[in-house]
């Protein structure tokens, strides 16, 4: 969509692992990206597919346990490592919000303190009025009525789509050139949801900010982002446009999480989960870790070849899956699961 | 707020009558107030008179009610040896008060920081550390400990006083604990190197064996006053002496029973501080506030401490009613003329009704009171609970 636009994050190779009593877990391994401005980026896959973590690692907001390598440049500068850098960018440049609003403001504070915090952190001298004046503004480009008097209500007072957009309104408040919105709508009501979403759309028109967009609902993906990244047992399995994701599917987990999503379209069908769960993030599966739940998968997706499951395509429609060529050439790739469906599952 | 202080003050009212009624007849059924009188010749005289000053010889409603009208108007009648027992109350109450405050106070603070950087630093050498003095601490039966404080804290160090020096053992132990401390404070950020570490706590055994060797040249040769007392909480030989010096004399006798109390709340606190803490610290608005970029210092006390507060404070006022009259060991051993002296002195051989029920009732009223104030706090402090 913007590819010559200003390039602002790149992320490269970023691996994180946590080690633990049972082992070390590879919460993320070798993920690649980059950002552009105005970008939509959504981030899909089911939970502890290292989604939340990638970002949590731009950040630096991991646990100090945790080991992160490889890199990640906001406009050149190094954010992982260096503790300076993502410290004075965190809640200015780069800001972020949270899965579950009810727990994610502070109960004891009103939203105003909160708001102003946000300002106050980045800003020591603005005055106090101006401080005051730009919440108001966040709280009203976020769609809160009353957001002058809202400013003194305590977080209980809010109803969970109101915090939420309280929280993007702090999170915007400094004017952020990437939001990260981590599974924004995944706790509140499908018609908060959509309000949340195209909240999210209009900050991002006003402001002109990148947003990653972390959810493990394709629905919102479609809706809202420019380019996704499939993400699977900690790695990214495929990346493209929404239109690549969608119609031209080369990865056999994107079409088994496709095949999954309810839509008006396949009424009376029925839905095709992919069997199996997830794998051991301390003990993966040689070779592709899809391979254990995957129905094409062949000898040679179990050998484990160095660079192997890599992405792998034009940079701008990826996939790890080594019979991509295959996948792509079906006419719906989201069949392939169905002769499974009443199989036995294979388990990890 | 208003509102709710009343609210919660109407409900402690008709606790309080009850309360009332409960001390009363369970003294009125605890003994034989006459029984010590009977055995004596000529008692005939002495039970009357008893008889007559209790109004033993009146329906218990009507001994009820002129005991609780009397006590409305703040009288508390006369005991067995015929004296009033407001004085005497109010004198106890002192004395309690003081060592009570005093013990929550060093307490609160030292529980509240210990467990603070305990919850911060988790599984740091200095977090395992305290969770060994605070088990050890909790453990400890009171009485023993208040004698072990007696022995060495007060007449051995006492007799240390009298000639005064270090000695080696001495040296080597302060010195340690000095390296312990200056490696605890230079490295208590994650960052430094074990090596660094090691350095700061080699200066510290240094620096500490020179303080040390310092004290011990200007203790040489000196005598010094039996300091710390051990019973009562003041000194007949400083009753008329200047304010200083019995301040002193009472500050040296308030020092033991107060360290009792508090090393055995400090337990208490110090663990319920961390644990609150872990709770706040991984709470989801404490991330938020570190994504917001504020800084570290100002997400632990202004975000994760501040609702980290709310039960420990509560804790607090609900244990210093509960205290107040429960110190009764430790007066005890120290011989304080206290809250738990007057409640012994009451129930010893014949019961004495009037004093027993005095000490229960005032204690009934201070537990009622300091839940009233936790409950006030707790408002003050939480929103959520402010609003209902």
């Amino acid at each position: 969509m913007s590819a010559d636009s200003e390039l602002l994050l790149e992320v490269e190779h970023l691996t994180v692992d946590f080690p633990t009593d049972d082992g070390v877990v590879h919460a993320t391994r070798d993920i690649s990206y980059t950002l552009s401005r105005g970008d939509v980026l959504g981030v899909v896959g089911e939970s502890g597919s290292g989604k939340s973590v990638s970002s949590l690692a731009v950040m630096g907001l991991l646990p100090p346990t945790a080991r992160v390598s490889g890199s990640a440049k906001f406009c050149g500068q190094e954010l992982l490592g260096s503790h300076g850098a993502v410290k004075s960018l965190r809640g200015n440049k780069l800001a972020m919000i949270f899965q579950d609003p009810m727990t994610a403001l502070n109960p004891v504070y009103t939203v105003g303190v909160q708001l102003r915090e946000a300002l106050r952190v980045h800003n020591r001298e603005m005055p106090k009025r101006e401080i005051t004046e730009r919440s108001i503004d966040a709280l009203e480009l976020v769609g809160i009525p009353n957001p002058k008097s809202r400013l003194e209500s305590f977080p209980h007072e809010f109803s969970g789509g109101m915090r939420q957009r309280a929280m993007i309104a702090m999170a915007m408040i400094n004017d952020p050139d990437i939001l990260i919105a981590d599974e924004p709508t995944t706790a509140l009501d499908v018609t908060v949801q959509a309000q949340i979403l195209e909240t999210l759309e209009r900050v991002q028109d006003r402001t002109g900010a990148a947003i990653i967009l972390i959810t493990h609902d394709l629905g919102v993906i479609a809706g809202i982002a420019q380019r996704v990244l499939v993400m699977y047992g900690g790695a990214v399995v495929e990346s493209g446009s929404v239109d690549d994701i969608f119609y031209r599917t080369s990865m056999p987990y994107t079409a088994g999480l496709l095949g999954s999503m309810p839509g008006i379209h396949a009424h009376g069908s029925r839905l095709r989960p992919i069997p199996g769960s997830p794998p051991s993030l301390i003990r993966m599966p040689p070779g592709c870790s899809f391979g254990p739940r995957c129905p094409m998968v062949t000898d040679a997706c179990r050998v484990d070849a160095p660079g192997k499951f890599s992405l792998l395509g034009s940079e701008t429609h990826a996939s790890a899956c080594i019979r991509r060529d295959e996948v792509l050439a079906m006419d719906d790739a989201r069949t392939m699961f169905a002769a499974t469906y009443d199989t036995e599952v294979v388990r990890d | 707020m208003l509102r709710l202080i009343i609210r919660r003050m109407l409900v402690a009212i008709p606790m309080l009558l009850v309360c009332s009624v409960l001390v009363f007849v369970l003294v009125a059924n605890a003994g034989d107030p006459l029984e010590a009188l009977r055995g004596r010749p000529n008692s005939q005289q002495a039970i009357a008179q008893r008889t007559a000053t209790l109004h033993l010889n009146k329906p218990i409603f009507e001994r009820y009610w002129l005991w609780f009208s009397k006590m409305l108007h703040g009288d508390f009648g006369i005991d067995n040896k015929g004296l009033r027992i407001g004085p005497q109350l109010w004198r106890a109450m002192g004395t309690t008060l003081q060592i009570v405050l005093l013990s929550t106070i060093l307490a609160v603070c030292l529980g509240i920081a210990v467990g603070v950087i305990s919850a911060v630093r988790q599984y740091s050498f200095f977090d395992y550390s305290a969770t060994f003095v605070s088990f050890l601490f909790y453990a400890m039966p009171v009485f023993w400990f208040a004698v072990l404080l007696k022995v060495f804290g007060a007449i051995e160090f006492n007799n240390w006083l009298e000639n005064p020096g270090i000695g080696t053992v001495g040296f080597l132990l302060i010195g340690l604990l000095g390296a312990g401390f200056t490696s605890m404070l230079f490295g208590f950020k994650r960052t430094v190197s074990k090596r660094r570490r090691l350095i700061a706590g080699i200066a510290g055994f240094a620096g500490t064996v020179l303080v040390c060797l310092l004290v011990d040249r200007f203790l040489a040769d000196r005598t010094y006053f039996r300091w710390i007392g051990t019973v009562n909480t003041t000194d007949p030989r400083f009753a008329h002496q200047g304010f200083w010096p019995r301040l002193g004399d009472h500050l040296g006798h308030l020092l033991l029973p107060v360290t009792t109390l508090a090393v055995i709340s400090y337990a208490g606190y110090s663990r319920f501080t961390r644990a609150s803490m872990l709770e706040t610290l991984s709470a989801d608005y404490v991330r938020t506030a570190r994504a917001k970029g504020v800084s570290e210092r100002a997400v632990i006390f202004k975000h994760a401490f501040r609702t980290a507060l709310i039960p420990i404070v509560t804790v607090v006022a609900l244990d210093f009613g509960a205290i107040f009259g429960g110190a009764i060991i430790t007066e005890t051993v120290f011989s304080i003329q206290g809250m738990g002296k007057l409640f012994r002195e009451a129930l010893q051989k014949d019961i004495d009704p009037n004093k027993a029920m005095a000490y229960l009732i005032v204690t009934a009223i201070n537990v009622v009171v300091f839940n009233l104030i936790a409950d006030i706090i707790y408002a003050k402090l939480d929103p959520r609970i402010r609003h209902e």
